[in-house]
């Protein structure tokens, strides 16, 4: 799923009619896009589920160049860009970090968070995290989204309203009915096998 | 349609058949009509008067520029661009009158027979108004072909 391709489905859009790009300009459609796709990052963040968990490999550095011991160095790397929430932290494949307490210093299985960095006692950590939605530009519209097709006519739909003005970012309740929408897409992703536990059983 | 054509439909339509209205006459009702024909397609964001062109920082807006199509990053000042993203030029789509004719060998200025058919008409309502003849009725009879015309051209939306 392209923004090129959702732009073109917006215009056709009964609300829109614009495919000889008179009314609205690229622009236009991509600064109503943006907003979308800002509002359905923001849901995704406030649910529990992994569609857009991104997971990096970051390699850090010491602070302190002078810390006399490997082991008690403190290392600390910048955050991705579209860093959003954590949603776990590995030194290695099979070692978790939890996050420290703010009042206290580093363990050797924490990490702590502070401003845009990352701070553990690992010169490497794997973070898996949530991100953020970063605009798109006119540069962008070909390259490929990282919200699946199935969000295509959610998009579209908000998009188009956003775009002619029938529906604002402002409005509590359309960013209410747009999480909901969200929600009805992606609940229970990874879990429908689940089985319900009989209540009876002890 | 050559202008020379629509000088004469134009005459023709006003029974002119002393001279009365010199070259220079037909050119100056015809251009009237024209802008005005080309003000209402771009009032109905008709594509047969856009263009794209691509505009430089700290130049001007092309000649017979109207409006952007939609909103792009950019001041005007006058006629003088300034982008707002720091680009140094970019492609951008607007309505466009068409130049003044000055001359009978040119083309008319619209894509479409009857749109160029509408702008003579027009002029010579326009003349019949200036000789003080009652309009009203032609008037009447312009405005259903106007609003015709709009919707066989996808607009009013």
């Amino acid at each position: 799923m392209t923004p090129a391709e959702i732009m073109t489905r917006v215009r056709q859009e009964p609300s829109v009619r614009d495919m000889d790009a008179t009314k609205y300009s690229d622009y236009d459609v991509l600064a109503a896009l943006n907003t979308t796709c800002d509002e359905v990052y923001h849901a995704l963040g406030t649910m529990s589920n992994e569609l857009l968990d991104r997971r990096v490999v970051l390699s850090l550095e010491k602070e302190n160049e002078d810390a006399p011991d490997e082991e008690t160095a403190v290392y600390f790397a910048k955050l991705p860009a579209d860093f959003l929430q954590v949603v776990s932290v590995l030194r290695d494949e099979d070692t978790a970090l939890l996050p420290c307490l703010k009042t206290e210093g580093l363990t050797r299985t924490g990490y702590q968070i502070t401003g845009d960095a990352i701070y553990a006692l690992s010169p490497s950590v794997v973070l898996v995290y949530r991100p953020a939605f970063l605009p798109l530009t006119l540069a962008d519209v070909d390259a490929d989204m990282e919200l699946p097709r199935l969000f295509f006519h959610l998009v579209v739909k908000y998009t188009a309203g956003f775009l002619t003005g029938a529906m604002s970012e402002q409005d509590a309740t359309v960013v209410a009915a747009l999480v909901k929408d969200v929600r009805a897409l992606v609940s229970g992703r990874g879990y429908s096998r689940l089985d319900a536990a009989p209540a009876w059983r002890v | 349609m050559l202008v020379s054509e629509a000088m004469k439909n134009f005459r023709y339509i006003l029974h002119d058949v002393s001279g009365e209205y010199d070259d220079r006459a037909c050119l100056l009702r015809l251009n009237h009509a024209a802008h005005y024909v080309a003000h209402a397609l771009a009032a109905m964001s008709s594509p047969l008067v856009a263009t794209e062109e691509t505009l430089t920082e700290g130049g001007s807006v092309p000649d017979g520029f109207l409006r952007t199509c939609g909103s792009y990053p950019l001041r005007l000042t006058g006629t003088g661009v300034h982008f707002l993203d720091g680009s140094k030029e970019m492609s951008v789509r607007f309505f466009r009158e068409p130049a003044p004719l000055t001359d009978a060998t040119e083309e008319m200025p619209f894509p479409l027979a009857s749109l160029n058919d509408f702008t003579v008409r027009l002029a010579a309502m326009y003349a019949l108004n200036r000789n003080e003849f009652d309009v009203s009725q032609d008037k009447g009879l312009l405005d259903e072909l106007a609003a015709l015309a709009k919707s066989a051209l996808g607009g009013g939306s």
